[in-house]
């Protein structure tokens, strides 16, 4: 009897603390992406694209909605956006986080985002894009009608990066890591909406750029996500084009597959489908850095019979250690390692202090890397 | 009022509780103890009679622990009224009417002048016996089984021999079928209302000669008779004697039924998680009191009261012991995982949806927002009351008779959730996931389980609509202590996995039946599994 | 005399001590004076467990050689001896707020993001309440019964993980200085200590001092793997300059986990999970340091003791939190420097004992 009395007493004094602060699920709008660019009469615009329940689905006409408000802070702009529209907001199920480049040259975001996880119920880990238009537009040019669950098209960028390498997957969390850091630069994802605006990448060339915005196709979601924006510190410095990004992609082990478009040297188009095959092996010793790359080769294309097996390999390695030095030639031209040699440069020091005080970036102005790619041919060209 | 108060803070009072501890059976514990022990068991049921008629008589006393065991009768006669005998058999197993037709009568009348009593049994046999099946034997043994199969031995008083007779013959009522525990492979037959049927149910069961039945009175004015049927030398006597202090104790003027004795013996009367196991069923019974535990059977109740009880052994059903191993092992994991879904799945999506949404996908999220559009009532009360209706809608159910009830189940089921959902009382979700919890909780075996578990998963309700999975956590740390405090009879009612015994035995699977020789340990009874 | 010690085994007491080890550990240490001069912590979990069995051998020895089960008898009961219980008892319960208030930053801030700190409090305080006055059988069997879904969902959590984990992060390994990473074990004994303090406070319900050595050892080691396993697993996850910054890392680590269709995330589940055994571990040293104290002081009954000690332990966890500038410099006071209250007693007792040793062969 005792003991029933004492857990009484101890439910009832559970039960008079009050309840935690809840509201009934279906009285929240669910922001599943944030934007963010410089606004014209406070520092910020924040956009949000909102979930509207039953959108995009064949029996409903609704579609998502795209709602934005001047701020200070990212809590300032949902306070306001509170005051006008049904329903409270919540950032639980949010997984984009959209950076306009114009902040994302100047470095602007880095205060912005400071402020906003400091106490949110913001997921730490979102996915980080960097978009070269308005983000409503951007926005936008997903809420159309060939609108599926908006949770697929961010589950589809991530699925791009690893499947064709041509854009990176990165989160919050990583991209924090190479701010506060500075082992390695970050490299986000880079989307666009207007169409067909050709750009020129930090390497340059000719090739077909996979660039956000710039694929060319005209039936399909108006917005895109391909190529990468780089940054050096909190400051993006430029962009890679798919194909490029694919090879920042092979040296930091976030290559899985990826196609790549080769001129034979007679003019031939050739289609080959690259694996990797294990982790790279980099070695860094004083002001050198030796990279070994392992992969698979699958030519698909065409019925080529003027090189053997023998030629092959060589010409394929050759063909990327060539556009592995010019991609890094480019980016250390903007002083951005993005490709993480400052990784291995952590790991020569015993102590925390010395780490700190050592300034990576200075020696890495005048590295110099060796790329040696050993190609494996998984079988011939099939026609 | 004062009084309360007063007493919730007085710390004085002493509140030691009965604990059965291994340090409670008698002797001294030893490696060898065991196999003295059997060795005095064979020493008792091997060998042969003797020819003293009461050196028999006194055997048979003893091995049938007849000080206790009023079952066994040992009738005293004499052969054409110069030879002494004595019928020994048990009530309720040996037909009286045979015995007193076709054993006693021809005995008075049978002329044995110039038969030695050495020879008697065969004379018997040959001129008087009217018995279509005995046998005649010197062993020890066959006679403790014949007896405890229902035969009946006829013991002669200067005779190395004794006579078997077949007088198997139980009640004539039939015995019924196992209405609420029902199963697919195990027996069928169910107790009934009269004590002496329930006793021979358990003894055509249990075919053993330490097996005792003990008639004794309940307390109180009423004075119903009960059963404490258990295996002497196997049930640990502190257990016993513990028992019979509680039920001594019984004083009420109410009609007595297991149920309701135990709560009135039972030790935690606030907890609703049971501390008997109630079974209609003899054959899970007998399987407890085979496992060292002691049934508790009452006079007019076709129910019998299992002591002392595990969490493990409420969550058992006969089904999964008859059923193959890896077989036994899947229905015993699907019960214990509706059983945990009957308990936390409310509780749980009721703390994504009110506290932590983006724990959900964005397509769960969407669906249930989508369902909760028009509901007028607020998610947790919306719970809440769809699980009442579900318990509402059992209870009519139960107490309506035969089909009718099953009609109400499936109507109340049916047309109520789909006019509650038409109407915007209830969403569709919640619909569904309070169908689950009902499912999972009839997967419970046992009755007071499943009403424990109901009533558990509403407070869970409450604390997860408090403060979403931080009431569960909380809620749940603090049901895991009181469990691990609570006793039943002594044992710890999670024993054997806290405390760990050291033959320990499984929860989520089955263990192979060649490992189930003896009696489990966490009853501390004296004769233990090796 | 009802201390509610109870009778428990070595299988439970293990658990306890194991469960107190990994989450007084993982839950207890500030990230900002552990991670200050760089990401050793996996190497300083494991020195400082070592240390705390060899103090707790010895004081097992010490036990021995006088014949008692608990510390309470080591101690004995005159007043400056009763005194000696009370600084650690202090500890005990500094010990105890640790885990306790790191799970309470780590609720408000990204779970109950609206909720103050004292409502969570009002949540986590009946817990203990009932726990402590319940007593050690029921806590450790709670632990034993709780053990297993731990594990599991520790386990779990780090092996959900293993996507993200990059060797780079662990550099650089601080081993230019190793007396600061000695030093720094030192300082992390006030997370591996308390277990073992606790369970030589509650000896007496073990069934002999064997059992008490080995359940000691099974939890200390267990649990100080299983601590360094989860450290190495966070080195791995983010870099020092990172796990600097927050305030509850390993919960920052459920959360890094990204799968592709994150259909259903667990992470809270996990959290509140770990929770509980957040609330057992600080129910298990204010049990210990109640049981210190009724038996220092003669008091019959635990239940005024785990009250009171109780409600104080999340009373002061309260003020510290909302009063974090100017207690803030005590509270770290405490978490570098409360195991020298905790260590301090034994070497007085074990050269007392030594003492009395020559006196009695003196006298002979």
């Amino acid at each position: 009897m005792r003991r029933i009395r004492l857990t009484l007493t101890l439910l009832v004094l559970l039960l008079a603390t009050g309840c935690v602060r809840s509201r009934n699920l279906d009285e929240y709008a669910y922001i599943l992406n944030v934007g963010v660019e410089r606004g014209t009469t406070m520092p910020y615009l924040v956009t949000f694209l909102v979930s509207v329940p039953n959108a995009g689905t064949e029996e409903s006409a609704v579609k998502n909605v795209v709602i934005d408000a001047e701020a200070r802070t990212l809590s300032e702009a949902v306070e306001t956006l509170n005051a006008a529209y049904p329903g409270r907001l919540s950032f639980s199920r949010s997984s984009l986080l959209v950076i306009h480049e114009d902040l994302a040259r100047t470095g602007e975001q880095t205060a912005f985002l400071d402020f906003s996880f400091g106490k949110s119920d913001l997921w730490q880990n979102l996915r980080v894009v960097v978009s070269k238009d308005p983000v409503r537009g951007v926005f936008e040019g997903w809420v159309t009608e060939t609108d599926p669950s908006l949770r697929k098209i961010k589950t589809a960028a991530g699925d791009l990066a690893s499947a064709s390498g041509i854009t990176a997957d990165v989160g919050y969390d990583e991209y924090l890591e190479a701010v506060v850091d500075k082992r390695y630069d970050a490299m986000l994802a880079y989307a666009g909406e207007t169409e067909y605006a050709l750009e020129t990448d930090l390497v340059g060339g000719d090739a077909y750029p996979y660039l956000g915005g710039s694929l060319l196709t005209k039936d399909l979601l108006k917005t895109s996500v391909a190529g990468c924006a780089v940054f050096n510190g909190d400051r993006m410095v430029g962009v890679l084009n798919g194909r490029h990004t694919m090879a920042v992609r092979m040296v930091t082990d976030a290559f899985e597959r990826g196609e790549l478009l080769l001129t034979l040297p007679d003019g031939t188009p050739m289609s080959v489908v690259l694996y990797r095959v294990r982790a790279p092996k980099i070695t860094l010793t004083g002001e050198n850095a030796r990279v070994e790359l392992y992969l698979e080769a699958d030519p698909v294309s065409p019925e080529y019979t003027g090189m053997g097996r023998a030629e092959r390999k060589a010409f394929l390695k050759e063909r990327i250690e060539a556009e592995l030095d010019e991609v890094f030639s480019a980016l250390q031209r903007v002083n951005s390692d993005a490709m993480g040699f400052g990784r291995f440069a952590a790991m020569r020091f015993k102590s925390a202090e010395d780490w700190e005080a050592y300034d990576w970036k200075a020696d890495y102005r005048t590295l110099s890397v060796s790329f040696s790619v050993t190609v494996m041919l998984s079988q011939e060209g099939t026609p | 009022m004062m009084e309360a108060i007063r007493n919730l803070f007085r710390f004085d009072a002493p509140y030691a509780r009965f604990e059965l501890k291994e340090t409670e059976s008698p002797g001294t514990p030893s490696f060898f103890a065991h196999r003295k022990e059997k060795r005095a068991k064979l020493r008792r049921e091997s060998g042969t009679i003797a020819r003293h008629l009461e050196a028999n008589r006194e055997w048979l006393h003893t091995l049938f622990r007849g000080d206790v065991n009023p079952d066994l009768i040992l009738r005293r006669f004499l052969i054409g009224g110069s030879a002494p005998a004595i019928a020994a058999s048990l009530n309720g197993m040996a037909d009286q009417k045979q015995i007193a037709d076709f054993i006693l009568r021809p005995a008075f009348s049978l002329d044995v002048a110039g038969v030695s009593n050495a020879k008697i049994p065969a004379y018997f046999c040959a001129h008087a016996l009217a018995l279509y099946e005995t046998e005649r034997t010197e062993s020890r043994g066959k006679i403790a089984e014949a007896i405890a199969e229902g035969r009946t031995a006829i013991l002669i008083d200067g005779a190395k021999e004794a006579i078997l007779c077949d007088t198997r013959g139980f009640v004539s009522r039939p015995v019924g079928e196992a209405k609420n525990e029902t199963t697919i492979l195990g027996p069928r037959e169910a107790f009934t209302e009269n004590l002496r049927t329930n006793v021979t149910l358990l003894r055509r069961i249990v075919k053993r000669p330490d097996f005792v039945c003990r008639f004794r009175d309940s307390g109180g004015t009423n004075r119903t008779k009960l059963v404490i049927a258990y295996l002497d030398g196997t049930v640990n006597p502190v257990l016993l004697a513990e028992l019979e202090k509680r039920l001594d104790a019984i004083a009420t003027d109410t009609r007595l039924t297991v149920g309701r004795i135990e709560q009135l013996i039972e030790g935690f009367t606030f907890f609703p998680m049971p501390q008997m196991l109630k079974t209609e069923r003899p054959d899970r019974a007998a399987s407890a009191i085979l496992d060292g535990r002691i049934a508790l059977l009452c006079e007019g109740c076709p129910t019998a009261g299992v002591i002392p009880v595990t969490l493990g052994t409420l969550m058992e059903s006969g089904e999964d012991v008859d059923a193959r191993q890896p077989v036994g092992t899947i229905m015993r994991f699907i019960r214990m995982t509706g059983a945990l879904l009957s308990a936390y799945l409310p509780a749980y999506f009721l703390a994504l949806a009110q506290h932590h949404a983006g724990q959900l996908s964005s397509e769960i999220l969407e669906t249930v927002a989508a369902s909760r559009a028009m509901v007028f009532l607020p998610l947790p009360l919306e719970m809440i009351f769809l699980l009442l209706v579900f318990q509402l809608v059992r209870e009519a159910g139960l107490r309506v008779p035969g089909s009718i009830g099953h009609a109400i189940g499936i109507i109340g089921g049916l047309l109520l959730g789909q006019a509650a959902v038409s109407a915007n009382i209830v969403s569709t979700v919640v619909l569904i996931i309070v169908a689950l919890t009902g499912l999972g909780n009839f997967t419970i075996p046992d009755y007071s389980m499943q009403v424990a578990a109901a009533y558990y998963r509403i407070v869970l309700c409450v604390a997860a609509a408090m403060s979403g999975l931080l009431g569960i956590a909380v809620m749940g740390l603090i049901t895991t202590a009181i469990l691990c405090t609570m006793k039943s009879f002594g044992v710890p009612f999670l024993a054997p996995f806290a405390p760990v015994t050291k033959r320990g035995e499984r929860l989520f699977s089955r263990e192979k039946l060649k490992n189930r020789a003896g009696a489990s340990d966490w009853s501390n009874p004296l004769r233990r599994r090796a | 005399m009802n201390l509610r010690i109870g009778k428990f085994g070595r299988q439970e007491a293990a658990s306890a001590v194991l469960i107190a080890t990994f989450f007084g550990s993982c839950f207890g240490a500030d990230p900002r004076a552990l991670f200050e001069h760089g990401n050793a912590s996996y190497l300083i979990q494991i020195l400082a467990s070592i240390q705390a069995l060899l103090l707790f051998e010895a004081v097992v020895w010490a036990l021995r050689l006088r014949g008692g089960l608990d510390l309470a008898s080591l101690i004995g009961r005159s007043r400056v001896k009763a005194a000696l219980t009370v600084p650690l008892a202090l500890a005990l319960v500094f010990a105890a707020m640790q885990p306790l208030e790191r799970f309470l930053i780590t609720i408000t801030r990204y779970v109950f993001v609206d909720s103050k700190q004292v409502t969570v409090c009002m949540y986590l305080l009946p817990c203990l309440l009932l726990l402590t006055a319940l007593g050690a059988e029921t806590l450790m069997r709670t632990s034993r019964i709780l053990l297993p879904v731990l594990l599991i969902s520790i386990v779990g959590a780090l092996l959900l993980g293993v996507g993200q984990y990059r060797t780079y992060r662990i550099y650089p390994i601080p081993l230019k200085e190793p007396l600061r990473i000695f030093t720094a074990s030192g300082n992390f004994q006030f997370s591996t200590i308390p277990p073992l303090l606790a369970l030589l406070c509650v000896g007496e319900g073990t069934q002999d001092r064997m059992a008490m050595r080995s359940a000691g050892r099974i939890g200390a080691i267990g649990g100080g793997l299983l601590a360094a396993g989860a450290y190495f697993a966070l080195a791995q996850s983010f870099t020092y300059l990172r796990l600097r910054t927050m305030p509850t890392p390993f919960y920052d680590m459920l959360v890094a986990v990204r799968t592709v269709n994150p259909t259903l995330r667990v992470d809270r589940a996990i959290l509140f999970l770990w929770l509980t055994g957040g609330i057992l571990t600080a129910a298990f040293y204010l049990y210990a340091a109640c049981v210190l104290l009724c038996k220092a002081f003669g008091m019959r009954d635990i239940r005024p003791a785990a009250f009171c000690v109780s409600t104080i332990t999340v009373t002061l966890m309260l003020v510290l939190f909302y009063d974090s500038e100017t207690t803030d410099g005590l509270v770290r006071a405490v978490s570098r420097f409360g195991w020298i209250p905790l260590t301090a007693p034994f070497p007085f007792l074990l050269l007392k004992k030594k003492r009395r040793q020559r006196k009695c062969a003196a006298s002979v």
